[in-house]
């Protein structure tokens, strides 16, 4: 069979009906950060459900919600919110999500200024270092007369006896 | 069933279709996509269904749930997406097509001719994706199903023999309409 006429018969099996694929995948693409975010925290409650022996309604229970809330929270697709996150962590007894800690997170990781910083702090240890070399001046004089005073013979105390 | 077009030509004649089959809310193709970006759940219940199978060796060290579906949502974003670039750049002449994406389903059948039954492989680390489809002309294939393939046959597992039966069954199809005719459903039958 020539491959026009194969085509030009399936051109007219084929449905004026599209199919969903490229629409469901810009959905994915649009909403990935939070789906991608949504989809940990379902994997995550479905190991601690496996893991306590509950089953979904079990959940829905606990947490006084609907068992299609549940079901939809457990495929990845809810946009959580914290009051959803926090009724699945006390109904579960285990932690979802962790919030960074702001300040913690500044006083760590702060790189911000890094050049001035560093300059000032050469600055300081420029001004510091006449200083520093007369105090070594001063120990060093001090070690060598120590050094001396050792090599120095004692003076006998029986000399004059 | 109807044939449901993805991304094609204006003529209808070029570019991925997906078979979408009777009392199914969507096509075979827009299935893989729930099932394996949009529905953590399923990808639960499929590793832990197969959990001896990711466990195997046959990928590699054994890993866990959460770690299978992570490299599944990986895989399968790059799979759409490059089906998507190849559907889109093979309408236009010189470019790549399909057919560098689709290979042959049978291992030793090297040649990529016309009517045959391909899947879409991809190049990353976990690659147990598989979308399955028949090569209608040099840039025309069906989406007829995908599925998981945690093992090196497809007689080893029901969802992969059911995916089997699924292309004899559209092949069927396609000869009724007189698109597929005897000599080619013979030289290609699985």
């Amino acid at each position: 069979m020539e491959l026009s006429d194969r085509l030009e018969k399936f051109e007219k099996l084929v449905s004026n009906e599209p199919s969903n694929f490229l629409s469901k995948l810009e959905y994915y693409r649009t909403n990935k950060k939070w789906l991608d975010k949504s989809a940990m925290v379902a994997v995550n409650v479905l190991e601690a459900l496996k893991t306590k022996g509950l089953s979904q309604k079990d959940l829905a229970q606990k947490m006084n919600v609907s068992a299609q809330q549940v079901n939809k929270i457990l495929k990845g697709q809810q946009n959580l919110t914290f009051e959803t996150i926090s009724k699945l962590e006390t109904a579960l007894e285990t932690s979802l999500i962790e919030i960074i800690d702001f300040k913690a997170a500044n006083t760590t990781f702060d790189i911000s200024n890094t050049e001035e910083r560093v300059n000032s702090a050469l600055r300081q240890m420029k001004k510091a270092m006449p200083n520093v070399k007369k105090q070594v001046v001063v120990y060093e004089k001090k070690i060598a007369l120590i050094k001396d005073q050792k090599k120095t013979p004692l003076s006998s105390p029986f000399k004059n006896s | 069933m109807k044939i449901v077009p993805i991304f094609v030509q204006e003529n209808k004649r070029e570019g991925l279709f997906s078979i979408h089959l009777d009392n199914e809310r969507e096509d075979e193709a827009t299935k893989c996509i729930e099932h394996w970006l949009l529905n953590s759940q399923y990808l639960y219940d499929f590793f832990t269904l197969h959990q001896d199978d990711l466990n195997s060796g046959y990928y590699g060290k054994a890993i866990s749930i959460p770690e299978a579906i992570n490299y599944t949502q990986i895989e399968a974003e790059y799979l759409f997406a490059k089906l998507e670039r190849l559907a889109i750049s093979g309408t236009n002449k010189g470019n790549d097509t399909l057919s560098t994406a689709f290979q042959p389903l049978r291992d030793l059948d090297y040649t990529q001719t016309l009517l045959q039954q391909v899947k879409a492989k991809t190049k990353i680390k976990k690659k147990w994706l598989r979308i399955y489809a028949i090569k209608i002309g040099p840039n025309t294939f069906i989406v007829t199903g995908g599925a998981i393939k945690l093992v090196g046959k497809m007689k080893e597992k029901n969802h992969l023999l059911k995916e089997k039966q699924k292309l004899h069954d559209i092949k069927y199809y396609l000869k009724e309409e007189g698109i597929l005719d005897q000599d080619n459903f013979e030289v290609y039958e699985i």
